[in-house]
């Protein structure tokens, strides 16, 4: 109640967020869920390293940092379901979390894959949406798989200083779920990124001469072992997926992994999928109709 | 017909247009945390507190934070593929650039607050330097001067610094690219040091007021041999403007 009490006296007083950023499309349109809400479902392949519940329980708890502070603001929620198997990093209608094991990065077959790409990052977040410019679709979020590194990173659930906090890291990714974007910008030669208030978003280097308010945010794309401090989302985080989902025109079920399921459509396959189902489909009818 | 109906319209609505789907990969990146002193006596003797590395593969840019004897200071390298003189290395103090260092093949140029100071043609052969004005930052040419990427006490040589387009690292062997490593090279480098190498020349050469190498000879496998043209001075006319 006092959380939602707090709320109201935000949305009182404006309800206006502070400096967050958004992740946008190529032609700047921010990402949000739209029709959809984000499921996320763990791969079956446990990290020996770590007990498989406890790692489902880091990501309820991650979930929950992001979904409790805003309970009385917006109408999204991160919900998280089962394990699945044999899913991996595509556009698949699964919203994968998945572990890369010691070892992953030294097939050949996986040397585009993100992690083994960025061998410094402790997860990586794929985020599938719509970029149709001047579309109403463009920028609707339809799917995002988490990639945890445990190919170079030993990870834990205690903040041990030798290891990497799972909990830490899930709750920056579910930022990335939500569509949050980091609080500085790597690549240099690009126009900064602009937060939500229109003002750039720094440069990350030097790291050290950055301010507490982009260091300190759960969207600040460094960690270091044993760091908790990203497992609560600053105000001003929390606040701004406020902003984003206030007006959404639906609100999130709980999890129903049978509902609308995209359909793959990578290498043209939908289509042949499709075919194939609306075939069936068909076939059935007419057998039926037969039998009678 | 009608539940064939329902299907293709379910089926329909369900359908995404996989042409418009885009990606896009958001990362995490650990930092490499030390809070610690180190000394080392190659390629030139360095004695730290470092307290911690920034690797990121991806934007090419590893930065080091270090106590030196006069000073904190922070220590970018980074690759600009496109860029005539790729190969940077800026110091910070605090929020402010004191100098930077940019590299090709066989010349460097050295700018601090905006205004060049030093340019040195051949600096990997037989250099030819001219100045304008001292560096003010002995804090800042110390911690050139260390080399830190070629030191794999401590850690994985990033592996764009080994002129690797992307890289996995082994922890017990991070001079080693593994299977997933592409062998493109970012740059088309001609010089007659690595790029590791030529990082070496510039912390060893490179002093508040003139270019000048130590008699250094150093060779590492990853780094390759890099040797000093001992005590090759600026020549006298080295008041003349950039």
């Amino acid at each position: 109640m006092r959380r939602l009490a707090v709320v109201a006296a935000w949305l009182a007083l404006g309800g206006s967020a502070q400096a967050y950023v958004r992740a946008k499309t190529s032609t700047g349109t921010p990402l949000a869920w739209r029709s959809h809400c984000p499921v996320l479902v763990m791969d079956s392949l446990a990290n020996p390293m770590l007990d498989p519940g406890r790692a489902h329980a880091a990501l309820e708890r991650s979930a929950v940092a992001w979904n409790d502070p805003t309970e009385g603001c917006d109408r999204l929620r991160i919900q998280v379901g089962g394990t699945v198997s044999g899913k991996d990093v595509a556009f698949d209608g699964t919203s994968l979390v998945l572990w890369r094991l010691p070892g992953f990065c030294d097939n050949g077959k996986h040397a585009r894959d993100e992690v083994c790409l960025s061998p410094d990052a402790a997860a990586v977040t794929t985020v599938f949406y719509y970029d149709k410019p001047n579309q109403p679709q463009d920028g609707e979020m339809l799917e995002t798989d988490v990639e945890i590194n445990a190919t170079y990173f030993a990870f834990a659930d205690d903040g041990s200083q030798d290891h990497i906090d799972l909990q830490n890291t899930l709750t920056h990714e579910l930022g990335h779920v939500l569509g949050l974007d980091h609080t500085c910008y790597t690549m240099s030669g690009i126009a900064p990124p602009v937060d939500a208030k229109g003002q750039p978003v720094p440069f990350c280097y030097p790291l050290s001469a950055l301010p507490p308010d982009v260091t300190e945010a759960t969207m600040f794309n460094f960690e270091s072992p044993g760091e908790t401090a990203k497992r609560v989302p600053r105000e001003e985080e929390w606040r701004g997926t406020c902003d984003m989902y206030a007006n959404r025109p639906a609100t999130c079920e709980p999890v129903d992994t049978g509902g609308c399921q995209f359909v793959p459509l990578r290498h043209g396959v939908s289509i042949g999928v499709g075919l194939l189902v609306i075939a069936g489909l068909i076939v059935r009818s007419y057998l039926r109709r037969r039998r009678r | 017909m009608k539940p064939v109906l329902y299907s293709v319209l379910l089926l329909g609505a369900c359908m995404t247009d996989a042409g418009s789907v885009a990606q896009n990969h958001n990362k995490v990146a650990v930092v490499d945390e030390y809070e610690r002193r180190f000394t080392f006596s190659e390629p030139t003797p360095c004695d730290l507190f470092l307290h911690r590395r920034i690797t990121d593969e991806a934007a090419r840019i590893v930065e080091y934070d270090a106590k030196m004897a006069t000073g904190e200071r922070s220590l970018v390298y980074s690759i600009v593929k496109d860029d005539p003189l790729p190969l940077k290395a800026a110091l910070y103090h605090g929020n402010k650039e004191t100098f930077r260092v940019e590299l090709a093949d066989h010349a460097l140029r050295v700018d601090a607050d905006g205004s060049p100071v030093l340019s040195v043609t051949g600096y990997d052969l037989d250099a030819f330097a001219t100045a304008a004005h001292a560096i003010d930052d002995d804090a800042g040419l110390a911690l050139l001067a260390c080399a830190l990427p070629v030191h794999k006490e401590l850690g994985a040589i990033p592996q764009f610094l080994l002129n690797r387009t992307s890289g996995g690292r082994d922890p017990n062997q991070p001079d080693v690219s593994q299977t997933s490593t592409s062998q493109q090279p970012i740059l088309d480098w001609k010089g007659r040091v690595t790029l590791l190498g030529a990082y070496v020349l510039a912390g060893a050469c490179l002093h508040t007021q003139d270019w000048q190498c130590p008699c250094l000879r150093y060779h590492d496998d990853i780094v390759g041999s890099v040797v000093g043209q001992c005590g090759y001075a600026i020549p006298a006319w080295r008041s003349e403007s950039l």
